[in-house]
């Protein structure tokens, strides 16, 4: 509340100290004209050879206005600019609307993640206070008052950007998508942040959030009450020949339910990036994270990296990273890491309009007992690669992948001692788009493929997106998209149910035709997914399909005011437990103004 | 053992500083680097070298011929950064971003050497737009961070996602102009816009000067991640709840303030109640020596309940497969009571019970 109560003093303050100029007085070229550079014939000339920026900062000069501005001493004198056409901008745009739900069905599954305003709302309140200088800078925001998600945001820049200060506060409830309805759950959150140049190049900036959660679950889960407060310090910007970061955070979590342990994290780091020459960057960095928990001993984990970028020539580029993890987790009983090793190595290339990329990434796990004593080091290799440039004329071609090996796999401490990890693992991805001016194509492939040899197990999953946008005529464009999913696997245990039977295929698809004239914004989407599964345990959510159509249309009168209207028959089926299914149609009028 | 860790942290350390060093002696103490005369910088930084005060312009001269482009920017938030009389002159209003006016009008009726004399963003390379910004901004990143990020080697750079001028529809509208060509269609519709944004308006406003908002800006060439966000269980980007960068690191440098996560990377900074430490944990699943969260589940949407890889114990089974068929198999591993603290737990090594 307190933080509210500051936002709303800072945005009152700043419009107390917002004068009231004339309403072109940001339009007006004089305005314009008053920040340019001083250019007086008296004044101090530099050596021809001296940039500007090597000088003493200039002067605040007054407004070039008159004679004065037109004796520039530039070559040719400076024209008389005409008189601008554009209006006088708004300071204050409010958008209100009423909207019905139209609700048959579960009503969790359709608030599941957001909830639609609904009866009378105002929908956006936004001020933008004009300034007396052109030296600051506010906005205030304001959406869904009086409904259940509400979102309020505010950002002020003063001393010519040198210090600038946000802060929001924000409402969100969602649902567990069951059968049986739950009591909702709540999100809350507030925070602030703000910044302040020392110099150009280097800033001081804090932040701070509050984070409430309520969670309300069904059983066997025992609810939820979370806060989590987080604030952060970081100085950084340019110091000498790099660029220099130090920063500290904490983030504290307590469940007041006491279900759970409460925990506050600590972390200092800080980092520099030195650039010697042009051609070399050599980055290091540390950072020391300390965890408290109640009644344990406390946990550390230590990051060191070192980073290094060489230019080998105009085209070629080398980057070399090295980081080393010590944990200190000594509550921990059943996870042996103590620390991680990792190296990369990448070397790019550009040639034409092609970008090549390879490289090399190692990682291993140091795994230590409770009792201290060695247990093993698995290592990980993996070899990546990327390809992208012009294939023809208007068509781009991108290819990537990689493939991760891991070596001496650790052995399980179930009863069942081969390996649960996955020992390789492939990734690769093809992406073509494209297409005359008028349209453009896209089509992305993407596949991955992740194997157990110990345990005879392989998942694969491949993904193809296609899709367009077609400019029809100046006025009309059509969005069309279909994307697939489609996932197999299988163990050594063949018999019902297998692992197969509980890996999805689905599909989801788009298309969206807007008329976008002068006045008049009309839109109609569709947009649809649909799930495949076996379904083994006749599970709720597991095979479900969504329809969701949205129309809406926009009437911009001349003065500024606009008309809105949205409908959007939105339909949810669940093919095997149908207390999740819903109808909607939400009908959204919305009328908004701007003064 | 501490000794163990003590040699293999100087080994990195040395294996690291070792080719650098030499690589650095090379091109640094070398008599040929020595002797050869500085680079001159690199377009669009040549604009500004060797400047003097005359070369920069009364603004007057700009508008005269880019009347509207000189109002919109007076419009945008970024005016007030660079109306600071305190800024050099080439930081200054117009020619901070454009170069050196003088020399622009010079050239400016050559067809060959007009983008060779102004800083045009829609004429200029990912790299030399990137140079351009981070002359001011370099207390955001350094051209050698910018250089590093995957961004850079796709060639996208800030006006690929922030709009210096200030973009209003209605604005435009009102000034009794046709309506605008491209950009506005660019900006509803081009890029996919998120169609469920029309129903749920509480979204954040875009930061930072973005064109618009996130998931539309970052879907423009993440099509794969967006369409994943249509899947029946998602993260609530198109509801407005979350946007991109509440996960991911745009800027490299920012990642600093992500590192507060010791494990489970950035979904603690929500999720803080499966972020433990915990006295048992599972194992693969912390983060420690897999995957992390992604392990199970899906980071942008997926078809399962709980954004899962696969559905109920079909999950489970992908690593514990002696369990497939014989251990309870008509039930959900954590739904049906027994495994419930699966993101790991201080009571229990098999995780049953919370």
């Amino acid at each position: 509340m307190r933080i509210v109560q500051t936002i709303i003093l800072l945005v009152g303050g700043a419009g107390m100290c917002a004068a009231q100029p004339p309403r072109n007085a940001m339009a007006d070229p004089v305005v314009v004209e008053a920040q340019a550079p001083p250019s007086a014939p008296g004044d101090a000339k530099p050596s021809p050879k001296t940039p500007p920026s090597a000088k003493k900062p200039a002067k605040t000069k007054p407004p070039a206005t008159g004679e004065a501005a037109d004796k520039s001493n530039d070559a040719e004198e400076a024209p008389k600019p005409p008189k601008s056409t554009l209006p006088p901008p708004s300071t204050l745009y409010t958008e209100m609307g009423y909207g019905d739900w139209g609700l048959g069905g579960n009503e969790s599954k359709f608030r599941q993640y957001a909830t639609v305003p609904h009866g009378f709302f105002l929908r956006d309140l936004r001020y933008v206070p004009m300034f007396k200088t052109p030296s600051e800078y506010a906005f205030l925001n304001v959406k869904g008052v009086g409904q259940d998600d509400y979102r309020a945001e505010t950002r002020l820049a003063w001393n010519y950007g040198a210090t600038q200060a946000a802060g929001f506060v924000s409402r969100f409830n969602f649902f567990e998508p069951l059968p049986n309805p739950v009591n909702p759950n709540a999100r809350q959150g507030e925070g602030f942040n703000v910044k302040q140049s020392l110099t150009r190049d280097f800033a001081l900036s804090f932040r701070f959030r509050d984070d409430l959660q309520h969670n309300n679950y069904e059983i066997p889960y025992f609810n939820l009450n979370q806060s989590t407060q987080y604030l952060d310090g970081v100085a950084s910007g340019k110091l000498g020949r790099g660029f220099a970061s130090l920063n500290y955070s904490n983030l504290h979590y307590s469940d007041h339910t006491g279900t759970l342990l409460d925990f506050t994290a600590q972390t200092t780091g800080l980092s520099y990036l030195w650039s010697p020459s042009d051609a070399i960057d050599i980055e290091a960095a540390y950072a020391h994270v300390a965890i408290s928990q109640p009644a344990l001993q406390q946990s550390h984990v230590d990051v060191v990296s070192l980073n290094g970028d060489v230019a080998l020539s105009s085209a070629t580029d080398l980057n070399i990273r090295l980081q080393q993890r010590n944990l200190g987790l000594p509550n921990v009983q059943n996870a042996y890491v103590r620390a991680q090793g990792l190296g990369t190595a990448s070397l790019f290339h550009r040639w034409k309009s092609w970008r090549a990329e390879a490289g090399f990434r190692l990682q291993d796990d140091e795994r230590v007992n409770s009792d201290h004593t060695y247990v093993d080091v698995p290592k990980w290799s993996t070899v990546e690669g990327r390809l992208s440039g012009k294939l023809i004329e208007g068509w781009r071609l991108t290819l990537r992948g990689n493939t991760q090996t891991l070596f001496n796999p650790p052995p399980a401490a179930t009863l069942d001692s081969d390996s649960l990890y996955w020992n390789s693992r492939s990734f690769f991805q093809a992406k073509l788009e494209g297409g005359p001016p008028a349209v453009s194509y896209y089509l992305v492939y993407t596949y991955q493929d992740k194997r157990n040899s110990a345990r005879s197990t392989e998942v694969q999953t491949s993904q193809y997106t296609v899709g367009s946008v077609w400019q029809i005529s100046p006025a009309v464009s059509l969005f069309g998209e279909y994307h697939h999913e489609n996932w197999s696997g299988h163990t050594a245990f063949d018999s019902f149910p297998t692992l197969s039977d509980f890996l999805p295929d689905s599909t989801t698809g788009i298309v969206e035709l807007t008329w976008n004239q002068r006045r008049l914004f009309l839109s109609a989407s569709y947009t649809g997914f649909s799930e495949s599964n076996h379904n083994p345990l006749l599970l709720p959510s597991a095979n479900a399909v969504g329809n969701f159509v949205t129309l809406s249309g926009h009437y911009r009168f001349p003065r500024g005011y606009e008309l809105g209207l949205t409908v959007a028959p939105w339909y949810y089926h669940d093919s095997v437990v149908g207390a999740l299914d819903y109808n909607a149609a939400v009908v959204m009028v919305t009328g908004s103004a701007r003064f | 053992m501490r000794r163990t860790r003590v040699l293999r942290l100087i080994m990195l350390l040395f294996c690291a500083i070792a080719p650098i060093a030499g690589l650095l002696a090379v091109c640094l103490v070398s008599p040929a680097a020595l002797s050869k005369p500085p680079k001159p910088p690199p377009f669009p930084l040549s604009l500004f070298a060797h400047t003097a005060e005359e070369d920069f312009l009364n603004e007057r001269n700009c508008t005269a011929c880019h009347r509207a482009s000189v109002e919109t920017f007076a419009r945008s938030p970024h005016a007030a950064f660079m109306r600071d009389p305190h800024n050099p002159l080439d930081k200054q209003g117009c020619q901070a971003c454009h170069g050196p006016g003088k020399r622009h009008i010079a050239h400016r009726k050559e067809e060959e050497g007009l983008y060779a004399n102004v800083m045009s963003y829609t004429h200029a390379k990912p790299e030399e737009v990137a140079a351009a910004c981070l002359r001011c901004h370099s207390d955001t990143m350094t051209a050698a961070h910018w250089s590093r990020t995957a961004h850079a080697h796709a060639g996208v750079s800030c006006t690929s996602c922030h709009q210096i001028h200030w973009l209003d529809r209605l604005e435009k509208d009102r000034s009794g102009t046709p309506a605008p060509p491209s950009e506005e269609l660019q900006v509803r519709t081009d890029v996919n816009e998120l169609p469920k944004s029309d129903v749920f308006p509480n979204a954040p406003e875009p930061k930072a000067l973005l064109k618009t908002n996130e998931a539309t800006l970052c879907g423009k060439c993440h099509r794969q991640q967006l369409a994943e966000f249509r899947h029946n269980f998602h993260h609530p980007v198109p509801e407005g709840r979350m946007v991109c960068s509440d996960c991911h690191s745009i800027h490299p440098n920012k990642d600093g303030r992500k590192q507060v996560r010791t494990n489970k990377q950035n979904c603690i900074t929500c999720h803080a109640d499966v972020a433990g430490p915990f006295v048992y944990e599972h194992d693969p699943v912390s983060d420690l020596t897999g995957d992390g969260c992604l392990e199970c589940h899906r980071a942008h949407g997926s078809s399962n309940v709980a954004m899962l890889n696969s559905v109920s114990r079909g999950l489970c089974i992908r690593c514990h497969t002696d369990k497939s068929v014989n251990h309870h198999p008509g039930r959900t591993c954590w739904d049906s009571g027994c495994h419930s603290a699966v993101h790991g737990s201080n009571h229990d090594s098999l995780f049953l019970g919370r």
